[in-house]
């Protein structure tokens, strides 16, 4: 049942936060910061208390839609224990990162934060491909009213723009997990959806391989690949603080772990036909994102454009399918949603100084704001792979994973490292440095800015020095990839 | 008698065709009427022709009896020019043109192409072959009408009781709709838009 | 007739009272609240016999109708959306006509016309039902009598009824050549010759109107704007319903599946709806026009479950049916309650910021537009899902692609009525204050909004419901 409470807790302070914000405002905060804190502890007990054997930390299952086959099952494993903690982690920032910059209609933007956000962990813990579904798709409508409400001036065309995008690739996913779900029913007879039961489905190689594009398909336009990003910069520059956070955090996180969770265990056979391709797309988008972001001239599509090439990383080690790659694909997922996280959260608490977040209308912030400046600096370092935080391990171990596979490929996406510096500079050098623009002098961090930002940069030290307890968490549901993979590999002609 | 059959026949086909061309060319509302009128009758004929004389009985009676009646009495008491006339596009004439001739192809084609059952060619045979039908509605049984009426009243009661409330419904409507016309509740004079402004069409 | 028939007619008769019952009461005195009270009252008995009648075997009255378990779903379905029209029209023409009494008796009527078609047996039945349908909803159509559009949906549908009710006619006729009867079945005969083939294709076009398939869709959007809002509901779900019904059981009573021809053309159709639909509806900016576009699409949508195996394809429509049902009532509920006394809401600015004016319609309408998206927690999910379910294991790949592509183009213009509920409140009061909503209207949106979530939440007993009645082999 703790799986269960780890969807309700934020479901419900959001429900409740609705109503509290018409008597007190601050208490629909407190509430919601109460949530995802508590489900950061209760994650956190969970990592302690996890068994050694066996990849399941806890599963639940309930029955739902009976004549369907569909049941209300979750299921936790080091893969998902990992992203929940990113979850409470981000969730508490982006409370906090809005306490001061949300002022209308508080109640009903928490709780669509909070919706979202249980939407996330839905998606993190779902064992039934069905409930997946359901999660995956839940959490658009509220991150779409987040962004529609309270994003910026374009805010129409971007909410439109990423529910579009979202819904194309997510109905692909379901004519997948359906098409999966009847081949299972006519070789076995039951009808089901449960994810541990259908790993064993034998599919014909044209049936293995158009299934596995229909689910790529919808965790690719999350992740983003490229060709599948233009949703991404006007969603990310457009949504409100706490939605850019939320987005870049956590729902980019919930494509990489679509691709983690069902694309090798349940196609083993058709990966390694897609898999160069897929490679060979995840370099060009790590290379394109690059150049992007250095083109614009707009901080938070600065960052957003960023995502495309840090996430172009865990597409990259997710087909390049080893352990050292697979690995560093749940690192930089992890280091990822801490650092690009907690810039949007400075780019919002910039936006709220000063208004822009226009690059040529600032500048020279440094003077005014010392230690934005440096803890800034922080995260863009901790960003583009400063050995020593949690960015540099990620991007490290994937690059060594595909070097295995493929030297070449793994050339051109280390130049995807450089570039990063030099983005990441050009953003430092357009709004810290250089002469000052504008006549008002904000002020430097205050207290809650301190606290939310210090836990982030602990959290990114924390996952660079001592990455072992993350790789240990995720070990054994990459093992158990490598098995299927080796598996399928042995006995290619012997399924049908 | 065979013959005569016949030419009655193509007589009343061709009366029933020149009336329906009538009513697509005559642009004067009276004068499709009465093409509208000739079309009934001659489609009346037929059926006694086929020796259903109930039913083209029921065809004269009702229709060119009645409902032709009525709509020249509508015509004449509602429409302040009787002479209403209405001229069609050249598109919309070109468009109705190959409709019609591809579906009177489609027909014919099917039609003549069919191996009707006992190849039943002229129309005397046909009097012949259908003699289960004559039973019922044919000229030479006086049962054929209280027959019809018993089955009404019988097995078919439900959906002859459903056929009434048909009329009821076209009763009602028509009572409703064609009462003067009277200003909206709650509207203040002048709210009404003016008619045009609220056509349907974007 | 004996007492078991009288008892499985029960439904169709209390109906026809319901009409009666309102016209003797109009004699005495003209009261809208009785008038309306006695119409709802006639129709939730109705509903309640079915529920009483649960046990009957298929019964045939005369070989022109039977009523069977598959009838008895769609005879609830349809007098529960008539109910739900009879409540929210209340609200709607208390402020806008001075005659309101018949229409109370006109709602039961097109209500037994759908009862008819649903029930019957025989070509003959279902022409009898459609008469009375349609004339019905030439009045209804214009029941306003104000300005132009109204009388010119009117007068259009009509026309365009008569012309398809005429093809409906000339196809039964030709199949009555080539058969000798106009009873459904037994399957397989009416594909022996070209006459029978073309007197189904008359039919279909029949079919195809009332549906408002591609191409014979056009009366759609203009009927739908000029129709007061109650009514445009209840030509999108109870007409639409009835008909497809009745299309179902047809094709599988006659087998007529089992020809390649048949299947092409449904292909056909369903794929142009599904897309013209959509794409049509893109570009409107009237609230009305729109829902018409996307209703063509949706039966579209529905007839991937008429051609998917019976065995999942029966279930499929029923709950699609059923959540299309819920969510276009509640939508056209909505702009009815929305409306000025002088037009109805139907500009896209009518709704902008409605969330923050009037946060419970814009919340239902919120509700409704996400179910008609097929989002998940909705009814719309359910039906999606099912109806998915059964064209992926029919393998229907060119419909279902059609589907997802429809569905991506209908999420562009859903979401821009919903942008639109939730813009910023412009500075100044809106150019147009909606009246407030009587509370009848209320209680019909809450329950359709709540409806449409339970189902979506926790389906398990609708689809009990449905595989035991209309699923059921007749």
């Amino acid at each position: 049942m703790t799986l269960l409470y780890l969807i309700l807790i934020p479901l419900l302070a959001g429900l409740a936060a609705w109503p509290a914000a018409r008597v007190a405002p601050r208490a629909a905060r407190g509430l919601c910061l109460a949530a995802s804190l508590a489900q950061l502890v209760i994650a956190a007990i969970l990592w302690q208390n996890t068994p050694t054997t066996g990849q399941w930390i806890e599963t639940l299952s309930l029955p739902w839609i009976p004549q369907l086959g569909i049941t209300f099952s979750l299921f936790l494993d080091g893969l998902s224990l990992l992203l929940i903690l990113l979850t409470g982690l981000l969730g508490a920032l982006a409370v906090l990162a809005s306490w001061t910059a949300i002022r209308e209609n508080v109640g009903f933007f928490h709780f669509n934060l909070m919706a979202t956000l249980a939407g996330v962990t839905g998606v993190f813990l779902a064992r039934d491909l069905i409930l997946f579904y359901v999660f995956w798709e839940l959490m658009l409508v509220p991150l779409y009213l987040l962004i529609r409400i309270w994003g910026g001036d374009r805010r129409v065309y971007a909410a439109t723009k990423f529910f579009l995008f979202t819904q194309a690739g997510g109905l692909l996913l379901l004519l997948g997990i359906l098409a999966l779900a009847i081949t299972h029913q006519r070789q076995t007879g039951t009808l089901t959806f449960d994810y541990l039961q259908l790993i064993g489905t034998a599919l014909s190689p044209s049936q293995g391989v158009w299934l596995l594009l229909a689910f790529l398909a919808a965790f690719a336009v999350k992740l983003p690949a490229l060709g599948l990003h233009p949703w991404l910069p006007d969603a990310h520059s457009q949504a409100p603080t706490a939605g850019s956070v939320v987005l870049a955090g956590l729902v980019l996180k919930a494509g990489g772990y679509g691709m983690l969770r069902f694309l090798i265990p349940l196609f083993p056979q058709a990966f390694p036909t897609i898999a160069p391709a897929a490679m060979a797309l995840a370099v060009a988008g790590i290379l394109y994102g690059a150049a992007l972001a250095f083109a614009q001239d707009d901080l938070k599509r600065l960052i957003a454009s960023s995502s495309i090439s840090h996430m172009g990383f865990v597409l990259l080690g997710v087909f390049a399918a080893n352990e050292l790659a697979l690995q560093g694909a749940v690192v930089v997922m992890i280091a990822h949603g801490l650092t690009t996280g907690t810039l949007f959260a400075l780019a919002g608490a910039i936006d709220e100084r000063l208004h822009t977040h226009h690059l040529d209308r600032l500048g020279g912030l440094w003077t005014d704001m010392p230690r934005m400046g440096g803890v800034t600096l922080f995260f863009v370092l901790a960003g583009l792979g400063l050995p020593g935080l949690a960015g540099f391990v990620g991007e490290f171990l994937v690059l060594l994973g595909a070097w295995q596979t493929s030297p070449v490929l793994a050339a051109l996406a280390s130049a995807g490292l450089v570039l990063s510096v030099v983005y990441s500079l050009r953003l430092m050098q357009r709004v810290f440095l250089g002469p000052k623009v504008g006549e008002e002098t904000p002020r430097d961090l205050s207290a809650r800015e301190w606290l939310m930002l210090s836990v982030m940069a602990a959290a990114t030290i924390w996952v660079g020095l001592w990455p072992q307890r993350v790789l240990d968490a995720s070990a054994p549901a990459v093992q158990n990839m490598q098995k299927s993979l080796s598996d399928a590999a042995g006995a290619p002609e012997a399924r049908p | 008698m065979d013959n005569l059959d016949t030419i009655v026949f193509y007589f009343l086909a061709a009366l029933a065709l020149v009336g329906a061309m009538g009513i697509l060319v005559s642009r004067n509302i009276v004068r499709t009427a009465m093409w509208l009128l000739a079309t009934l009758v001659a489609a009346a004929g037929l059926y006694f022709l086929l020796g259903a004389a109930f039913v083209g009985a029921i065809q004269l009676i009702v229709y060119a009896g009645g409902t032709l009646v009525l709509i020249i009495f509508g015509v004449m008491l509602t429409a302040k020019n009787p002479n209403v006339s209405y001229t069609p596009r050249t598109a919309e004439i070109v468009l109705g043109v190959v409709l019609c001739v591809l579906l009177a192809g489609a027909l014919i084609f099917v039609l003549h192409g069919t191996a009707w059952p006992n190849n039943v060619k002229s129309v005397e045979e046909v009097k012949r072959m259908s003699q289960a039908q004559r039973d019922l509605v044919g000229p030479n049984n006086p049962d054929a009408t209280e027959s019809t009426g018993r089955r009404f009243l019988g097995d078919y009661l439900v959906p002859f009781e459903v056929l009434s409330l048909v009329l009821l419904a076209v009763l009602i409507g028509a009572a409703y709709l064609g009462r003067p016309k009277v200003p909206v509740i709650g509207a203040p004079r002048g709210v009404n838009p003016p008619p045009g402004q609220e056509g349907p069409r974007k | 007739m004996t007492a078991l028939d009288l008892q499985a007619l029960l439904p169709l008769v209390l109906t026809t009272a319901t009409a009666i019952a309102v016209m003797i009461a109009v004699t005495i005195t003209r009261r809208h609240g009785l008038a309306a009270w006695l119409c709802a009252a006639g129709l939730a008995a109705a509903i309640a016999s079915i529920a009483s009648a649960r046990e009957c075997a298929p019964r045939h009255i005369s070989d022109l109708l039977v009523i069977d378990s598959f009838a008895r779903f769609y005879s609830g379905l349809i007098l529960a959306g008539s109910l739900v029209v009879a409540v929210l029209s209340y609200g709607y023409l208390k402020l806008r006509t001075d005659r309101h009494e018949e229409y109370y008796i006109l709602l039961p009527l097109a209500a037994v016309g759908s009862l008819v078609i649903v029930c019957s047996a025989n070509l003959l039945a279902f022409l009898l039902g459609l008469e009375l349908l349609s004339i019905c909803l030439f009045a209804l159509i214009a029941y306003r009598r104000t300005g132009r559009g109204d009388l010119e949906a009117a007068v259009k549908y009509l026309i365009l009824a008569g012309a398809s009710s005429a093809f409906a006619v000339f196809g039964a006729a030709l199949i009555y050549a080539d058969r000798g009867s106009l009873a459904f079945g037994p399957p397989g005969l009416a594909l022996s010759s070209p006459v029978a083939l073309a007197g189904i294709a008359a039919l279909l076009v029949g079919v195809g109107f009332k549906l408002a398939l591609v191409p014979f869709h056009f009366w759609t959007p203009d009927v739908y704007q000029g129709a007061p809002a109650p009514i445009a509901g209840f030509i999108a779900t109870v007409s639409k319903g009835a008909v497809f019904a009745l299309a179902l059981r047809y094709l599988s009573t006659e087998n007529l599946l089992a020809d390649g021809r048949i299947i092409w053309l449904l292909t056909a159709i369903a794929a142009a709806s599904m897309l013209a639909g959509n794409l049509l509806a893109l570009r409107q900016d009237n609230v009305k026009r729109m829902l018409a576009y996307s209703s063509i699409a949706h039966v579209g949508y529905l007839l991937i479950a008429l051609l998917a195996s019976a065995s999942l394809g029966r279930p499929a429509a029923a709950i699609y049916l059923t959540a299309y049902f819920l969510a276009s009532l509640g939508a056209f509920g909505v702009v009815g309650a929305l409306s000025q006394p002088t037009r109805d809401a139907d500009a896209l600015a009518d709704y902008r910021g409605l969330a923050w004016r009037r946060p419970f319609l814009a919340f239902t309408l919120t509700a409704m537009l996400l179910s008609l998206a097929g989002l998940p927690l909705t009814a719309g999910f359910v039906g999606k899902l099912s109806l998915v379910f059964s064209g992926v294991s029919s393998a229907l790949w060119l419909l279902l692609s059609a589907l997802v592509l429809g569905s991506v183009i209908s999420i562009f213009y859903y979401l821009r009525l919903l942008a639109a509920l939730f813009a910023t409140p412009p500075a100044s009061e809106p150019a147009i204050s909606s009246p407030n909503t009587p509370w009848p209207t209320t209680a019909a949106l809450l329950f359709l909004t709540v409806a449409l979530l339970a189902i979506g939440l926790w389906p398990a007993p609708l689809l009990d419901l449905i595989q035991k009645m209309a699923v059921a082999a007749w």
